[in-house]
């Protein structure tokens, strides 16, 4: 496929694709992007070339171990691609992206600032004056529900807790982007519901560009506009789904709806496709 | 379940905090627990009266059953002790010590401190010079005593030359472990929420490097005192340990344990400002124990 790839540089990389909205409502964009750690025998993800338009929320779902974390590293400029381009912005991913928010896999807040530091941090940052960032991380203590625990350490809040602080403090600078690691994983059902109905409320009023990552199909068709189905390791796009399931959305309403079941059933034929000759390879 | 923000139902829940508990009354329930003989005072009381007993014993076996010429007695440890403490010339010992062992370990941690930071921060230093400092390390402190007498004459600098040697070592080893077990994750999460270099030294990096720095300091200052007492051992012209050493050839037991006593002293002091410094840091950086008991306070 490598002979897609435009050899200079400087001409843009849609060109040969027409259809392509404009590069202004353009968030992330991977192009062609192969990656592999160093030493490792096999790409962690192989020719991935997918686009999120602005203020979209977008899933992306895949087998364990298929390189969807990788994806987000790659969009964060945390590592950058060993051949293919990503952008952000219709700019050229180089360094560390720090108009982009990540909420990792595990919550990553120090254990040295109480939650309200750990929220105000990034404000602290950006120079943002100290009443102003005062407002900034109260509003996002209260929208998360944590009144009343601004003064305790990370150490002791529960890992739900903990999850709600790290997506207030990644959401409180208004990034372009937030990048967001299945971050609901390691919780309980009903934690879970609470807080996928509380991101749902939250993004609804914000309404910024969401990269979520998931291994969850319901998840993934509750919150998201599009999801991006991964096959398994090294990672391709099998297929972009989008969900046409209006907002402002209910999680209780969606689980009921036909559509719910229709897309469900779907993604469930494709996953499980991915699902068996990810077996097959392994066997 | 927590507080929700989104739910619609209208369940009465009692407020987090524990309303329905009075403070007094919940501080009491959750508090450390008293056994009898468990209270701090009760401990404090059976530590005194342990040493109590031994000294006693001392006095009254001293003699009869041990040699007094060897063991002495506790009544003339304490009057050497008092005279060391009270005679312009045990003071000018304990001073030549205090200084010597001050000097040699704020050099040392400071040496020590250094070197782990600039090698953990170019690694190429850190892998030249690595094995070589591993090398030099396995060589025993004392060893070298001989040379820094041989180097710096026998005053105050080459005690202080190996106070400097012997605490360093323990403080590089360390800090360059310590800096390895810097999270990279909490360095990448600062660096995308647009911390710069120095904001990941403040908020990250110092932080994780503070308990292995105090666990270091607290290593390291028995060893620079070893290094500094068994300098004064090899050569010296005044200090506790050319006193101990002294005394214990002019068959003085009672004055050498005098100055043992000021020893175990100064390094009582020495520990318990250690470890005030700890625990002031830990809570400050909100790690210790006690920065629970102020978040607590703060609600
Ligand atoms: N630091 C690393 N060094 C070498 N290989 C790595 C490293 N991190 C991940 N990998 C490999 O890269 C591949 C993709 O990893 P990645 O973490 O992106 O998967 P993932 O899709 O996020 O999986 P999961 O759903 O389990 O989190 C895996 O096969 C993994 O073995
Ligand atoms: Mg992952």
């Amino acid at each position: 496929m490598q002979w897609r790839r435009p050899e200079s540089v400087g001409a843009p990389a849609s060109a040969s694709r027409d259809a392509r909205p404009a590069v202004e409502d353009e968030a992330l964009r991977f192009e062609d992007v192969t990656f592999g750690f160093a030493g490792s025998a096999r790409p962690a993800i192989r020719d991935v070339s997918f686009r999120v338009a602005r203020r979209k929320f977008v899933a992306v779902i895949g087998p364990s171990g298929c390189g969807k974390s990788t994806i987000l590293n790659l969009s964060a400029g945390l590592l950058s691609p060993v051949r293919g381009e990503v952008y952000f912005g219709g700019r050229k991913v180089e360094k560390i992206n720090a108009e982009a928010a990540y909420v990792t896999q595990s919550a990553n807040l120090l254990p040295w600032l109480t939650v309200e530091r750990n929220i105000g941090l990034a404000l602290k940052f950006r120079d943002v004056g100290e009443s102003e960032r005062r407002e900034r991380v109260a509003r996002w203590i209260s929208l998360v529900g944590l009144e009343g625990f601004e003064h305790h350490y990370p150490r002791e809040l529960s890992g739900g807790m903990q999850k709600r602080a790290s997506i207030a403090r990644a959401l409180v600078y208004d990034p372009s982007i937030v990048l967001m690691d299945e971050p609901f994983g390691p919780l309980d059902a009903i934690t879970r519901l609470n807080l996928q109905q509380e991101l749902l409320d939250i993004w609804q009023q914000q309404s910024g560009t969401v990269v979520f990552v998931t291994h969850d199909l319901s998840e993934a068709i509750c919150l998201a506009d599009e999801v991006i189905v991964m096959s398994h390791g090294p990672a391709t796009v099998r297929k972009v789904l989008p969900v046409p399931i209006e907002r402002p959305r209910d999680i209780g309403a969606i689980l009921e709806s036909p559509e719910y079941a229709s897309i469900y059933r779907e993604l469930w034929e494709l996953f499980h496709a991915e699902l068996d000759t990810s077996r097959k390879v392994a066997a | 379940m927590e507080v929700s923000t989104s739910s619609d139902v209208d369940v009465e829940q009692p407020e987090t905090a524990g309303a329905a508990v009075d403070g007094a009354a919940w501080a009491a329930m959750v508090g450390p627990k008293r056994g009898r003989f468990s209270g701090p005072y009760a401990i404090t009381l059976m530590r005194i009266a342990t040493v109590l007993v031994i000294l006693v014993f001392w006095q009254l076996a001293s003699g009869p059953i041990l040699p007094a010429y060897a063991v002495s007695n506790p009544v003339s440890v304490a009057e050497a002790a008092k005279n060391l403490l009270t005679s312009s010339a045990g003071w000018s010992d304990i001073q030549t010590t205090g200084i010597e062992l001050v000097v040699g370990f704020a050099l040392g941690v400071l040496i020590g401190t250094v070197l782990a930071l600039v090698l953990g921060a170019v690694p190429v230093a850190g892998r030249v010079l690595e094995p070589l400092i591993a090398a030099v390390n396995g060589i025993p402190k004392i060893a070298l005593a001989p040379l820094f007498l041989l180097f710096f004459g026998i005053g105050t600098e080459s005690k202080i030359a190996i106070a400097v040697f012997s605490a360093s070592f323990i403080m590089f080893y360390n800090l360059y472990l310590g800096l390895r077990l810097v999270d990279g994750e909490l360095v990448e999460i600062v660096r995308v929420m647009g911390g710069r270099w120095q904001d990941v030294l403040r908020y990250v990096t110092l932080p994780s490097l503070a308990p292995p720095f105090f666990a270091g300091l607290k290593a390291s200052a028995p060893l620079a005192m070893l290094g500094v007492i068994a300098g004064e051992f090899i050569a010296s012209f005044n200090g506790l340990g050319h006193l101990l050493y002294i005394d214990s050839q002019q068959l003085d037991a009672a004055g050498t344990f005098g100055a043992l006593v000021v020893l175990v002293i100064m390094s009582l002091i020495i520990n318990s400002i250690l470890t005030w410094l700890d625990n002031l840091v830990l809570r400050l950086l909100g790690l210790g124990d006690r920065g629970r008991a102020a978040a607590a306070k703060s609600r």
